[in-house]
């Protein structure tokens, strides 16, 4: 986690805690942001700064369900580990479902704590290197004209030059140049690699 | 009756008259038909003595006792001679003509002669009186019949006077006697008594020197008796007549003799009983009456079997109060006397009255017992249901502790997580070079603030948790109101419900058990959550007040915002059982209550409230 640009962000409502947290998380070379409530967290928090959030799930008003829906409903991408002084079973199924990537209880070990906080920085980069790539493919699928876009489909199908032309209504020669000018907007040189962006396109 | 049919048949009137006569005797009264058997007996009773003289009262009572036994329907005529006390000769001529011209006609069944005068005068006009109906006779004594010889159809009850028997008897009775004196009046019959006592006694009886006293003026026979020593046996036969000629009935003066006397008298006579007399060995009058009914019962139905005369049943007959008056030895009295006024006579006479006083009382007093058992049981049983209570409401308390587990291990875990990293973070802090000595103590005085924090929650979790003895101290209510708040921060929290303290500025001095009214506390506020659950949470707003009333009680109110209790349901959400939640026994208000009224106050809710519950803990100010 050396030079690691990644944030954590500390949601406790109990100001020991967060005092605590904060210290054993920057004493490991952390930056850490903390938070009282998952409302705090929500309005002030910057859902495209690569991290995770450590959230207490007993939190007062909205609890740390709340602030995981919240977040998946604005498509942000933020790693979550749960906190719980409860530790029961049901609610560690629920997170663990709703996409959470650990699940731990107070009072927890540092090296459980660090363990899933790189976890998280894992998941976190890899979640947003997904979605800069399908975004870039989405940009990408977005400048082709619409003869182009069809072609891409079939191509992606497994069509040959032949039956596309079939397909479309048109001559064998005709689809070369789009297909050719469709790869290169597109970024690939092999059918292989178009085929994994249409994978991205398709979630 | 019978004489004036005679009379009207003497006149020999022709056969109408005759049948009228018997239309009018019909219509008259039955049983005056003249030669058929009457269909009723009718019996003579010619007593000696005055109608009240006590002896003759009492064989008149067993008489006729005996008589209503045997003969159903009988008529009594009943005459006083009173020859006793008027002996003159020409006194008798006169009864004689009196009587005969009385009864002239009349016939009797039976007559019936009491005393040796009674049956010598019937003996001698029973032609006349009585048209010689058979005679039956009573209260005679065997020496006057000695010289008699009676008819045939003359039977009778024979009394024997046994002056030795008496005297033994009272011999038995005064073991230390040293005198015996033996008391007779001035008349014939009197002295007739004093000649049969010599002949019985003579000058010593039993060793014991006897004198007799007699030609004594009643005065005389007192101080005679007053004057006696002790030691002396004194027997009083009969004084129908003094020295100075007054005349008594003899039982009034053995009576007034016995009232003064030094010493213990004695009779042959059962009426001197109860006339101040010890005792004596005697036959009862009434009992003389009584045999001498049922003789002339038997007499009237013409059996004339047995033996002419029987002996008056007799016996020794004491009285009782008279043992003790004397100071008698109780041990001294023969096994077969029959005690008069004796204190077990009341039991021998109300025997069936005593029992069923006896039963009554005894049924009473089981009820009593019974409804002291049955109290003293109630009182075991509500002391152990108090006991049982207690005992619920440690496990009500302790399963309120398993709703509140997860609050409780959340209360306890943030201060345990907050010193797990900081003593990590330290030994982080430790490899990193150069030292920060500043941040280690900080991070050091941290985990003490923290630990100390835990231990709080611990303790307060504790006193929530400790069983049973609920001694009442001195106390805040505020302190009860602060601290359950703090358990039940982290339950709150987690049903979104804000709880508004408006406390009493100073502190609110009870008597009370800090656990119990917790337990109290906290159950209302959760059941305020309960109430509150469908509100959104800004909603959910719970007020504790704390109030020291100037009736030298204090209060402590617990309201919501919630669904509220209907009116009529009010009264009913104590009771156990009582619940409007699925998942609950219903126990926590009933046992809430039960631990209030232990602490001496109440707990009612507001009626008044038109939303929400308003709880109202009431308690003594201490």
């Amino acid at each position: 986690m050396k030079n690691a640009p990644e944030t954590v962000y500390v949601v406790d409502d109990d100001p020991a805690v967060v005092k605590a947290l904060t210290r054993l998380l920057a004493a490991a070379g952390l930056h850490v942001e903390a938070y009282a409530s998952a409302e705090d967290f929500l309005e002030r928090h910057d859902p495209d700064r690569p991290g995770c959030a450590i959230i207490d799930l007993d939190l007062p008003g909205a609890d740390g369900f709340a602030v995981q829906e919240r977040l998946a409903s604005e498509q942000a991408d933020r790693a979550i580990i749960f906190l719980t002084g409860r530790g029961d079973i049901p609610a560690s199924v629920r997170a663990m479902k709703a996409g959470a990537v650990d699940f731990l209880t107070k009072p927890v070990e540092a090296s459980a704590l660090l363990a899933a906080v790189g976890e998280a920085f894992e998941r976190d980069s890899n979640t947003r290197e997904t979605t800069q790539q399908r975004r870039m493919t989405e940009q990408r699928w977005l400048s082709l004209t619409p003869r182009e876009r069809e072609v891409f489909d079939c191509v992606v199908a497994g069509r040959l030059n032949k039956q596309i032309a079939a397909d479309l209504g048109t001559v064998e020669k005709t689809v070369k140049v789009h297909r050719g000018r469709m790869m290169q907007k597109m970024g690939v040189r092999t059918v292989a690699d178009l085929v994994r962006l249409g994978a991205r396109l398709r979630p | 009756m019978q004489n004036a049919q005679t009379a009207l048949l003497s006149l020999r009137l022709g056969r109408l008259l005759a049948i009228a006569f018997l239309l009018a005797t019909l219509t008259a009264g039955q049983g005056a038909a003249q030669d058929a058997p009457r269909k009723f007996n009718r019996i003579l009773i010619i007593y000696e003595n005055e109608s009240t003289l006590t002896a003759a009262v009492q064989v008149a009572e067993g008489l006729h006792e005996s008589m209503a036994k045997e003969m159903p329907i009988v008529e009594i005529y009943s005459e006083y001679l009173d020859t006793v006390r008027f002996a003159s000769s020409d006194n008798a001529t006169r009864l004689t003509d009196y009587l005969t011209s009385k009864y002239n006609g009349m016939a009797f069944d039976v007559v019936l002669a009491v005393g040796p005068g009674a049956l010598q005068f019937v003996l001698a006009h029973r032609e006349t009186i009585g048209g010689k109906a058979p005679i039956v006779f009573g209260a005679v004594t065997d020496n006057s019949l000695r010289t008699r010889q009676l008819p045939p159809d003359v039977k009778g009850v024979v009394s024997h006077f046994d002056v030795r028997k008496t005297m033994d008897l009272a011999v038995k009775l005064q073991p230390d006697v040293k005198q015996i004196v033996v008391m007779t009046g001035s008349s014939a019959f009197d002295k007739s008594w004093q000649d049969t006592a010599r002949s019985a006694l003579g000058a010593t009886y039993s060793g014991v020197p006897v004198s007799y006293l007699s030609n004594l003026s009643i005065k005389g026979f007192e101080d005679a008796a007053r004057n006696a020593s002790a030691q002396t046996i004194v027997l009083i036969l009969t004084i129908f007549e003094d020295a100075e000629g007054r005349k008594f009935i003899p039982r009034n003066a053995a009576e007034k003799i016995a009232a003064v006397s030094n010493a213990p008298v004695y009779t042959v006579y059962s009426s001197y009983l109860d006339a101040g007399a010890v005792g004596g060995y005697v036959g009862t009058f009434r009992s003389i009456g009584e045999e001498m009914g049922a003789l002339a019962a038997k007499v009237s139905r013409g059996d004339f079997s047995g033996p002419r005369t029987s002996l008056a049943k007799d016996g020794p007959l004491i009285d009782w109060l008279q043992i003790r008056r004397w100071g008698i030895d109780p041990a001294h009295i023969p096994a077969n006397a029959k005690l008069l006024n004796y204190d077990m006579s009341v039991w021998e006479k109300y025997r069936v009255e005593i029992l069923v006083t006896l039963a009554v009382i005894l049924l009473q007093t089981a009820t009593i017992v019974a409804v002291f058992l049955q109290r003293r049981r109630k009182i075991r049983l509500q002391a152990e249901l108090s006991l049982e209570r207690l005992e619920l409401a440690y496990v009500s308390r302790t399963a309120q502790l398993g709703e509140l587990s997860g609050a409780l291990a959340h209360e306890l875990n943030q201060p345990l997580t907050s010193i797990l990293a900081n003593a990590e973070s330290g030994r982080l802090l430790l490899e990193a070079e150069p030292l920060d000595v500043g941040e280690l103590k900080e991070i050091l005085d941290d985990i003490v603030l923290d630990n100390r924090r835990a231990s709080t929650v611990i303790t307060q979790l504790r006193q929530l948790m400790i069983r049973g003895e609920t001694s009442l101290e001195p106390m805040d209510l505020n302190h009860a109101a602060t601290t359950t708040l703090a358990l039940a921060r982290s339950e709150l929290l987690s049903r979104q419900t804000q709880v508004d303290l408006a406390l009493e500025p100073q502190e609110v001095r009870i008597r009370g058990n800090l656990p119990q009214l917790q337990q109290v506390i906290l159950n209302l506020m959760l059941n305020g959550t309960d109430a509150m659950r469908h509100l959104p949470p800004p909603q959910r707003v719970i007020a504790i007040e704390t109030r020291r009333g100037d009736n030298g009680m204090c209060e402590l109110t617990v309201t919501d915002r919630g669904v509220g209790i209907a009116p009529e349901r009010l009264a009913e959400v104590f009771k156990p059982f009582v619940s409007s939640k699925k998942a609950s026994l219903g126990l926590g208000l009933a046992i809430c209550r039960t631990i209030v009224q232990a602490h001496g106050g109440t707990l009612r809710f507001d009626d008044s409230m038109q939303q929400g519950a308003c709880a109202i803990l009431t308690l003594p100010a201490a």
